[in-house]
């Protein structure tokens, strides 16, 4: 991240990104490098630009100028739970084990018992709740292990007990080496980051935490 | 390859369970099917009508009621088979963008989604086929379930095709409705006895029409308008292939290919 530690090659480095939206200029000339167990944070008002930044840096959507360059396995978690509700939850995972090529789903297993969704393996999901959806739609970011976490807004309608075991999660994984970055709106998040970026006006204005 | 066997034989088994707990999908399939027939067979007179069908080139001397119940089911077939493909690729849409992005092989998924839309077709043609056959004295039933099963065919191509491209369910919805309401009509004898309306040739189910007329209520068969209708639900599903392919991204930037073992 710029600004912060450079012990590392970024994981993931943004540069000069600049994207438009009918007319309206949503990102700037966005530069971000994410080191090696960073966690970082980006916050905004509504509209900022945040997910339309974390859908470039994943490489759902092109930028209109700049370059983005990531290295090893990328985990992406959308703000909107893309799942397909015909299937049932292990039916998601055992598509993503062949998706990611994992031998097993011994990680998938561990995560859902951390998350407290061991019991929903034959729910279709169609049937689950929001924050049980929000659950498997990390779930899937996370179950390969990969180097870099994007997560937007992950834990959306999650109880307080599994909001406050992501964010252990996310600790444990940061000190393992990953680098995660998050979208939060949430003020009382903010003393779990290495480093804020905010979204303003197109551009990403940095400040370091007490961390 | 074991890969690609299994990434096909997974997706198409969740794609064929999750058709199995669409409950409207189902009832659509079940009960709609034979009502419609049942409605042609009440509602339309016994009395013998001559129709023009271009496949055996002569008119044909059959009561209307019979030639309502063909048709009727020709136009269940296709509204049922659209309506399940097209609620499927709407659907799943995001998903398989996601599965893909992940790094799950493309070939398999898109065959996957062509091999359930042709077990779809071709369930619902067994299922009409027995209907009409308990309900009419029907002369050839093989031709006739494969004239079925190209109607079915080729709406549930056109289903994929629309799921694949509208933005919104009701749209598509509204289309493949419509779409099978001119299609049935214009094909149906007993409203358009000569057959004589300019560019009903054209339409999907002409020849699926013409070989399911002919199979039930003729002595003869004639297989090459079973061709046409195979190349309409041919050109149908290589349309939306190819709009399933260019609509989904081409690579997966954060695959893990070489730890794959399939359990």
């Amino acid at each position: 991240m710029q600004g912060a530690t450079t012990r590392h090659r970024p994981r993931l480095s943004i540069s000069g990104v600049c994207k438009e939206y009918g007319g309206r200029q949503v990102l700037r000339g966005v530069d971000l490098d994410v080191p090696a167990g960073t966690l970082v944070g980006v916050v905004g008002e509504n509209g900022a630009g945040k997910s339309t930044l974390l859908r470039i840096a994943v490489g759902h959507l092109a930028p209109d100028r700049g370059t983005v360059t990531r290295t090893g396995a990328v985990g992406y978690c959308p703000q909107r739970a893309v799942l397909n509700d015909a299937f049932t939850v292990g039916q998601h995972l055992r598509l993503f084990q062949m998706a990611y090529r994992l031998a097993t789903l011994e990680r998938a297993g561990e995560l859902m018992e951390l998350l407290a969704l061991t019991g929903c393996r034959r729910q279709r999901v169609g049937e689950l709740s929001g924050g049980t959806r929000q659950k498997l739609n990390l779930l899937i970011a996370l179950m390969h292990d990969p180097q870099l976490l994007v997560l937007d807004e992950p834990y959306q309608g999650f109880d307080w007990d599994t909001h406050q075991r992501f964010w252990t999660l996310a600790a444990d994984l940061r000190d393992q080496g990953r680098s995660i970055i998050v979208v939060s709106h949430l003020l009382h998040d903010l003393h779990h980051f290495d480093a804020i970026a905010q979204l303003r006006q197109g551009r990403l204005h940095f400040e370091e935490t007490n961390r | 390859m074991r890969l690609s066997w299994t990434a096909f034989t997974e997706l198409l088994r969740c794609t064929l369970l999750g058709h199995l707990r669409n409950r409207l999908a189902l009832v659509l399939a079940v009960a709609f099917i034979p009502v419609w027939i049942a409605v042609a067979r009440l509602c339309t007179s016994d009395v013998v009508v001559r129709v023009w069908l271009d496949a055996v080139s002569a008119p044909v001397s059959a009561r209307a009621s019979q030639v309502g119940q063909v048709a009727s089911a020709l136009g269940a077939i296709t509204m049922v088979a659209g309506f399940i493909t097209f609620t499927e690729t709407f659907q799943s849409r995001q998903m398989d963008r996601r599965l893909l992005l992940a790094g799950y092989p493309r070939l398999p998924m898109l065959l996957a989604k062509l091999a359930a839309v042709a077990l779809t077709a071709s369930l619902l043609a067994f299922y009409t086929t027995i209907l009409l056959w308990i309900s009419l004295p029907v002369r050839h039933t093989g031709p006739l379930a494969l004239a079925l099963a190209g109607a079915g065919l080729a709406y549930g191509g056109i289903g994929l095709l629309l799921g694949s491209l509208v933005r919104g369910e009701l749209e598509g919805f509204f289309l493949i409705i419509m779409l099978s309401l001119v299609d049935t009509g214009l094909q149906n004898p007993v409203f358009n006895t000569l057959m004589d309306v300019t560019g009903v040739a054209a339409l999907p189910l002409y020849g699926v029409n013409q070989l399911a007329l002919s199979s039930a209520l003729t002595p003869h068969v004639p297989w090459s308008h079973g061709l046409l209708s195979l190349t309409w639900s041919a050109t149908t599903a290589a349309l939306a292939l190819l709009v399933l392919h260019t609509h989904r991204p081409s690579r997966s930037p954060w695959s893990l290919r070489s730890r794959f073992r399939p359990s």
